[in-house]
């Protein structure tokens, strides 16, 4: 609070009046101050929620589109959206037909799977990984003892889907970036629908290998480490789909079916 | 004795006017600080909420179809009941049926949900052949599909479904305008008409929202419910 020096024919009663001012004024002004700060904090609470939620609906939304696809195909699945010179014209989202037999990670492939343009909470294309033992350019059609090729981890490095567990891997993996960490120089390419491709796996995703970790890292001094957030369709649950769509064409049952009755 | 006398003929001088008029001024523009982004916080915080309300109706359709093996008639009489049958005469678009579906009946600008269906979606005796169909596309020339086929567009009019994968439901909200913006303002019964919508992020002459159900959605579904094969 400051005070003034008395002016002529100012009393300390005039002084007292303009105090009571003062703090009428002031305490508006911490008020208003407070009450942004707090609606703030509400916004920055809000913002964090539907960011969670908008990554989880389209992350299930594209499970479910795969499953669906995997029922279809006999266990195949579509080849990641591999192309690097879409544009915007042609939009992303077509699998180009021949991904490799030792796996493939790329765009989702929406179109291929009659999704709508999904994107992760943080405005993302979704990323897909396919093992190359379900890829739809195979020659075979799994089978009930078919080992997938990818797991998955949580950030603390324990095994959510193994190889040498009943899941017998993971036949696909759908991935939501999320904002860059620490490690991750993203430069957006203008032209490109998803403002980038598969070529730049490598700085959205923070492993490009056969094991991928889902979840949220920081470091001790909180910096941002992993964030990927993933979902996956196992060996086994492909398998088990398929054979229920596709029970005469399938390989693996016996002709009278019994082996492809539902568990 | 003159202290009293300046008072009585000099009022207490608190604040000068302009004193006054900076200090209100500083506190009007905090105050506007604060309402401003409230008043676009509201906006986005319905968009958000029609969005969910949106991803709702996808699974409450699901659910509708898994239980009933087919996909509600759209209401066109603005009752909130879904009008049946809708398979026979001429594709229709109209209202989403809230009232049988028991959902919400207005989005988070009170506008009225639409709705258009690929009417073999909408009858118990087509639907499994139709989800099952493979290897055709959706196009006039090709009779395996019916003509009432579905495209959506953005809005540099890129389709946004592929021939074979296409919308079997959609579902839109008018946003904060309330009126249908682009290909959602016109109707085309027919694939020969190219009955096309519209989905996109909110632009100048575009806010409507729109999502859709594919036949991927229901197969797993059903499959789980023993509907499928």
């Amino acid at each position: 609070m400051c005070f003034r020096p008395m002016r002529y024919g100012q009393t300390n009663a005039t002084r007292r009046q303009q105090g009571g001012y003062v703090l009428v004024i002031m305490l508006v002004i911490i008020v208003t101050g407070s009450l942004y700060g707090l609606l703030d904090r509400l916004n920055v609470n809000a913002a964090e929620t539907s960011r969670v939620t908008a990554t989880n609906n389209s992350l299930k939304q594209a499970r479910e589109a795969l499953l669906a696809y995997a029922a279809m195909h006999k266990g195949l699945l579509p080849c990641p959206d591999m192309a690097s010179d879409d544009v915007l014209a042609t939009m992303i989202g077509t699998g180009a037909g021949a991904c490799s037999s030792n796996g493939s990670i790329g765009l989702l492939p929406v179109r291929n799977l009659g999704l709508p343009d999904l994107r992760d909470g943080d405005g993302n294309c979704l990323w897909y990984a396919l093992s190359g033992t379900h890829r739809i350019n195979g020659s075979l059609a799994p089978t009930d003892s078919t080992v997938a090729q990818y797991e998955v981890l949580d950030t603390l490095g324990t095994a959510l889907v193994s190889k040498t567990g009943t899941e017998k891997g993971a036949a696909a993996i759908i991935l939501a970036p999320g904002v860059a960490t620490e490690a991750q120089a993203r430069t957006p390419v203008a032209y490109k629908s998803c403002g980038t491709d598969s070529s730049q796996a490598n700085t959205h995703l923070e492993s490009t290998s056969t094991q991928f970790t889902t979840g949220t890292l920081k470091s001790a001094t909180g910096i941002l480490l992993k964030n990927d957030q993933l979902t996956w369709l196992t060996a086994s649950q492909v398998w088990q789909l398929a054979k229920k769509l596709t029970p005469d064409d399938n390989p693996s049952c016996d002709d009278d079916g019994d082996d492809c009755d539902d568990d | 004795m003159t202290a009293t006398i300046a008072m009585m003929t000099r009022p207490g001088k608190g604040f000068t006017l302009t004193e006054l008029a900076v200090v209100l001024v500083i506190v009007s523009l905090l105050m506007g600080g604060l309402l401003i982004p409230l008043g676009a916080q509201q906006e986005i915080e319905k968009r958000r909420a029609t969005e969910q309300q949106l991803n709702n109706i996808r699974e409450a359709l699901i659910t509708f179809a898994t239980v009933n093996l087919r996909l509600p008639c759209p209401d066109t009489n603005s009752d909130g009941l879904e009008d049946v049958p809708c398979t026979t005469n001429a594709v229709r678009d109209g209202g989403l049926p809230w009232k049988t579906m028991a959902i919400a009946e207005l989005d988070a600008w009170s506008g009225s949900w639409l709705y258009r269906i690929e009417r073999d979606y909408a009858d118990t005796a087509t639907l499994k052949s139709r989800i099952l169909l493979d290897g055709a596309e959706c196009s006039y020339a090709n009779t395996a599909f019916r003509f009432d086929c579905i495209d959506v567009q953005n809005n540099a009019g890129v389709r946004l479904n592929s021939d074979r994968e296409h919308p079997i439901a959609i579902i839109y909200s008018t946003g904060p305008n309330r009126q249908a913006d682009g290909h959602n303002a016109s109707y085309e019964a027919t694939r020969s008409l190219t009955p096309t919508y519209q989905s996109d992020v909110p632009g100048a002459n575009f806010d409507d929202l729109l999502i859709w159900v594919n036949r991927s959605s229901l197969i797993s579904p059903l499959i789980a419910q023993g509907q499928l094969p």
